[in-house]
């Protein structure tokens, strides 16, 4: 189980996450949402060990991360935001490079590497450098790699982006399977139509501060709002946004200085 | 019959697979290593797979060509050379009765030949060093890749110092190797182990002080100034170095002309040219103690301030790493509006 407690971490006294704390349980599809810059990927990044936090803790089966990293990223699948590969290795090249940095043997890696490329509609790409690879073709390799080593606990963050509609019907219903193979999966998206098909849980972030840890449906019940969409509108208290793009029009349409 | 020969003379038993068959058996499997050799082997990849190197990416095409690039030229002049030492040939004397005499060059035309040697390994293998500039330290791609997978970060410094060793070794080799068995044949020295030792001892220390100061400098412009203005001048060093290199390799039939005036004197001139100091070691060991005192002056300059700048890039290298992992940590974190010390100041001011 992933926990996190107390989390506090600023940038140069200026708080990105304050006193954030949550649980993801084995067999748990936990929806991480917040608008863009109020802590997200700060949490993600301090849970995956790429910064450290200044305040609180992160535990994993029981045990701070820190205390064992190696162990802990063992453990770790990790999609990141951004597709960052070596571009000039093919599908196979780097599903074979993280295997084998990972630590699996040759054999397991052959069979794992082919096998998910095939699955992943990116069998006819395997030998293809992956700098001819389009966006989506990327975030499947990037979602290949980091189910290789049959992690854990799983973070996806924005997965789907780039992924078409049928990539995107079969990554939804591969996060039910991992979940029902008792995976720990923490999924952050801007996607709430799918946070709330397939998300257990949500957590609601803003301002670097957690602002609901719980099930949409009591979350729609409790706000008496229709959708996930409303509750997360009225939790951020977002904007105006038809006032928003209507002055967006206005400035784009404008002939004078 | 010897087994192995019997196997190659023997007809298989398997039958001849078309290419179908051998595509469907898939790749050839990989021998079982450990997770430093395959990080090694991943930064050794990534030396050949930048833009530079390799444009579009067939890394391996670009390895052979850069390797023939470097390591032919010394090769091909060392040839040259065969018939200049060669009794049939004749060298053309001024102020002699007769216009031609057998022989080898005379000994300043030798030191010379020697030179361009020692001149070629510090060209070569300062810019290699130049190239690979950018992958020398941790960069966002390896951060974010490797940073995430179950690998102790002293294993992963590890693993790119020793692939920086081993680039630097395998130019070494490559800028040296094939000039340094043809030379004896072509020189046909009168002491050939004390040539060996004075020739390979004299081009490796000559091309590792070129990496060595290369590598130390980046290091420590990079510690003591930080990324951003590292960035800022890095191009324009990599551009001055790159010239100084090449300059110093394509005037070298104009300025050797001047070298035994320059050695004869031992002025200044000799301390403030890098290749004079492994020209010293060089001719120093070749020819022994009966060598002229100046050689032994700059083999001994040469010697300290190879191994100084040595030390001063294994020094200087873990600082610099450890800065440049530290930038893109930050680099991965928002940049708050109010970042600049009076910004922060005059909000602590305000807030009291």
């Amino acid at each position: 189980m992933l926990e996190v407690h107390n989390l506090f971490k600023s940038y140069r006294g200026i708080p990105a996450v304050e006193n954030v704390s949550f649980r993801v349980a084995p067999g748990e599809v936990v929806g991480f949402l917040g608008p863009n810059g109020v802590g997200k990927s700060t949490t993600v990044k301090i849970i995956t060990g790429l910064l450290r936090q200044d305040d609180g803790f992160v535990l994993f089966d029981g045990r701070d991360i820190h205390e064992d990293m190696v162990s802990f990223r063992a453990t770790l699948g990790y999609v990141p935001e951004d597709a960052h590969l070596y571009t000039y290795l093919s599908g196979l090249e780097y599903l074979q490079l993280v295997g084998r940095l990972r630590g699996l043997p040759e054999a397991l890696i052959e069979s794992k590497a082919m096998d998910l490329l095939r699955l992943f509609n990116l069998d006819s790409w395997e030998f293809s450098p992956i700098s001819l690879y389009s966006k989506g073709m990327r975030q499947r390799v990037l979602i290949a790699a980091s189910l290789l080593h049959d992690p854990k606990l799983l973070i996806f963050d924005e997965p789907l982006s780039g992924l078409d509609v049928v990539s995107a019907r079969l990554f939804k219903d591969l996060l039910d399977l991992l979940a029902s193979e008792g995976k720990a999966v923490l999924y952050i998206s801007h996607v709430l139509e799918v946070v709330e098909q397939i998300c257990s849980r949500v957590i609601v972030i803003a301002e670097g501060k957690l602002l609901a840890d719980a099930a949409p449906s009591e979350l729609t019940k409790l706000m008496r709002l229709p959708n996930l969409e409303s509750v997360f509108a009225q939790l951020i208290q977002q904007r105006d946004t038809r006032n928003q793009a209507e002055q967006i029009v206005e400035v784009m349409r404008s002939t004078h200085a | 019959m010897h087994k192995s020969i019997e196997r190659l003379i023997l007809m298989s038993d398997a039958d001849v697979l078309g290419l179908n068959g051998q595509a469907a058996l898939g790749a050839a499997r990989q021998p079982e290593r450990s997770q430093f050799s395959h990080l090694l082997r991943h930064f050794l990849d990534r030396f050949f797979n930048h833009e530079t190197a390799s444009p579009d990416g067939d890394a391996k095409a670009h390895m052979v060509l850069i390797a023939c690039a470097t390591g032919l030229p010394p090769f091909i002049v060392a040839i040259y050379l065969w018939p200049l030492y060669h009794a049939f040939i004749s060298i053309p004397r001024p102020h002699h009765h007769t216009a031609w005499v057998p022989g080898p060059p005379p000994y300043w035309v030798q030191v010379n030949h020697h030179f361009f040697f020692v001149v070629y390994s510090f060209v070569a293998l300062g810019i290699a060093t130049v190239f690979q500039w950018d992958l020398f330290f941790p960069d966002l791609l390896d951060l974010l890749v490797l940073n995430t997978l179950p690998i102790p970060d002293r294993r992963l410094f590890v693993a790119r110092v020793t692939a920086i060793a081993v680039l630097i070794a395998g130019f070494l080799f490559d800028a040296n190797v094939l000039a340094a068995a043809v030379l004896p044949l072509s020189l046909h020295p009168p002491h050939l182990m004390r040539f060996l030792v004075g020739h390979v001892l004299a081009v490796a220390a000559a091309g590792l002080f070129a990496a060595a100061f290369i590598l130390a400098l980046q290091g420590l412009l990079l510690f003591v100034f930080g990324e951003r203005w590292f960035r800022k001048i890095s191009l324009l060093l990599q551009g001055a170095i790159l010239a100084v290199l090449l300059l110093m390799l394509l005037l070298f039939p104009v300025y050797s002309g001047a070298t035994a005036a320059v050695l004869r004197s031992g002025g200044d001139a000799t301390r403030w040219f890098p290749p004079f100091w492994f020209l010293g070691i060089y001719q120093r060991l070749m020819e022994g103690p009966s060598a002229l005192p100046v050689y032994t002056q700059l083999a001994r300059l040469g010697c300290a301030l190879a191994l100084g700048t040595i030390g001063l890039a294994f020094l200087v290298y873990p600082l610099a790493y450890r800065r440049r992992a530290f930038h893109w940590w930050k680099a991965q974190t928002p940049a708050p509006a109010a970042t600049r010390w009076c910004g922060r100041c005059i909000s602590c001011f305000i807030s009291r």
